[in-house]
């Protein structure tokens, strides 16, 4: 019984090696497959800082208008993240993320103003600008959504600007 | 004796091993243990602003069993949370068994799910192993000999199942960068020194193609490599030493601080029981 045991446990670990080896070469047929795509997020975690994800790099730079004066822009994604370095509080770090998370529903580079602001994320992000950064007395915000395309050993910018009353 | 019957024998002789030394898994499973109760302590200040932009919805019957505890995190998110904790306090003093293990795994998995936007590859790689560690523990014990065996059978089996899934996340790795015309030429490495959300901006790194590439060679061969030579007795210690270098780098210069700590957690699988005995008695004087 035992032994029996070990040979099935035996056999199950080099077909588990097997698959693995499968999924990590990804043969075409496997590319956007929905179990390939499940078994390496839970599975086999990976692979990390693949380049199609390092490529593109997103910031917003907001400021508002109070009495017919513009403030002076902050750069809201880059806070968290320069407080982090000051500090070295992962909080700062997670809060950071959860800001450019609600960038990263909305930024695409060729998007057009309107279409940013057809968008279900542009109200979650104005939402969250309101709630940690416009004061109530403004009366016109200003957001500028920069996208860094950093391949090819250049920097590539596209920015949109949008400009909303309170 | 031909050498897949030499393999299965020495297979057999490790699983069968009831008399392995238990510290490994001990030491393994309460460090992941403390790291999740640290991530969460730093979590706790974002997890509301991350319910109130990116609400989790319960979308099927299998949602509302599978992430039931999400609901509670919805209605009071700091006895959700203060549960956790506390749970994750008792599995750290008391022995690894099945059922804090297979709770804390639960928990861990609904924590990452109601805070995804706030997840990254750390979170993955953390409940991928605490699910392993449900198969580890040995306790309770059962009182018939034959199913005793076959619980360290199993447990056996689960810590080299361990082993050979943290190699394969660095051959995947590293194989992925291998065959990327980005990695090879060095421009990932150019494109990760962009990132202006990830480099350490007190750091200043020279622009240089050659300097690129030379990184995102060293790189591929440590992720190539270290998957191999953490096989090798008189070689681990020096893979291991390599790895605890690299993802030190990546705590500092990428600004990861949770992925760089889980995977250096993760080489206690490898640390050999006379050193974790002694590294274990160090820290109780």
């Amino acid at each position: 019984m035992k032994e029996r045991l070990t040979l099935v446990l035996f056999w199950a670990l080099v077909l588990h090696v097997l698959i693995a080896v499968t999924f990590i070469i990804e043969p075409p047929f496997l590319r956007g497959n929905r179990l390939a795509i499940v078994y390496k997020k839970y599975l086999l975690p990976g692979p990390f800082f693949k380049d199609s994800q390092i490529i593109d790099n997103h910031s917003l730079i907001l400021s508002w208008k109070i009495n017919g004066a513009w403030g002076v822009p902050i750069n809201v994604s880059n806070e968290d993240f320069a407080r982090y370095h000051a500090r070295l509080n992962p909080s700062d770090l997670y809060r950071g993320r959860l800001s450019y998370m609600l960038l990263l529903k909305l930024a695409k580079a060729d998007s057009s103003v309107s279409s940013f602001k057809n968008k279900r994320g542009f109200n979650q992000l104005k939402q969250f600008l309101y709630d940690h950064y416009v004061p109530d007395e403004a009366d016109s915000v200003s957001v500028r959504i920069i996208n860094n395309q950093a391949e090819n050993f250049m920097v590539r910018t596209d920015s949109v600007y949008i400009t909303f009353a309170r | 004796m031909s050498l897949y019957s030499r393999f299965q024998a020495e297979f057999n002789s490790v699983l069968s091993d009831t008399t392995r030394d238990p510290l490994p898994i001990a030491i393994l499973c309460k460090s992941l243990y403390i790291f999740l109760f640290v991530k969460i302590i730093f979590l706790w200040p974002v997890l509301s602003d991350s319910d109130r932009y990116f609400p989790f919805e319960f979308r099927s019957l299998i949602h509302h069993i599978l992430y039931a505890p999400i609901k509670l995190a919805q209605v009071d998110l700091r006895v959700f949370l203060i549960s956790i904790l506390i749970l994750l306090l008792l599995a750290v003093i008391l022995k690894v068994n099945y059922v804090t293990s297979v709770l804390i795994f639960w928990l861990s998995f609904n924590v990452s799910r109601f805070a995804y936007p706030l997840a990254n590859g750390s979170d993955y790689v953390l409940n991928l192993f605490l699910f392993l560690s449900i198969f580890l523990s040995v306790t309770p014990v059962f009182k018939s000999k034959a199913l005793r065996e076959k619980q360290f059978i199993i447990s056996n089996f689960a810590f080299l199942f361990c082993k050979i899934q943290l190699a394969l996340i660095y051959v995947l790795s590293g194989f992925d960068k291998l065959t990327s015309p980005a990695w090879q030429s060095g421009d990932a490495i150019y494109s990760i020194v962009n990132l202006e959300f990830f480099m350490n901006p007190h750091l200043t790194i020279p622009e240089s193609k050659t300097l690129y590439v030379v990184i995102a060679w060293i790189v591929i061969l440590f992720e190539l490599s270290f998957p191999v030579l953490i096989w090798f007795k008189r070689l681990r210690i020096y893979a291991l030493a390599a790895g605890i270098i690299f993802h030190i780098a990546i705590i500092f210069m990428l600004s990861l601080p949770d992925f760089g700590v889980v995977m250096i957690l993760l080489y206690s699988l490898f640390i050999p029981s006379r050193i974790n005995r002694a590294a274990y008695a160090s820290s109780l004087r």
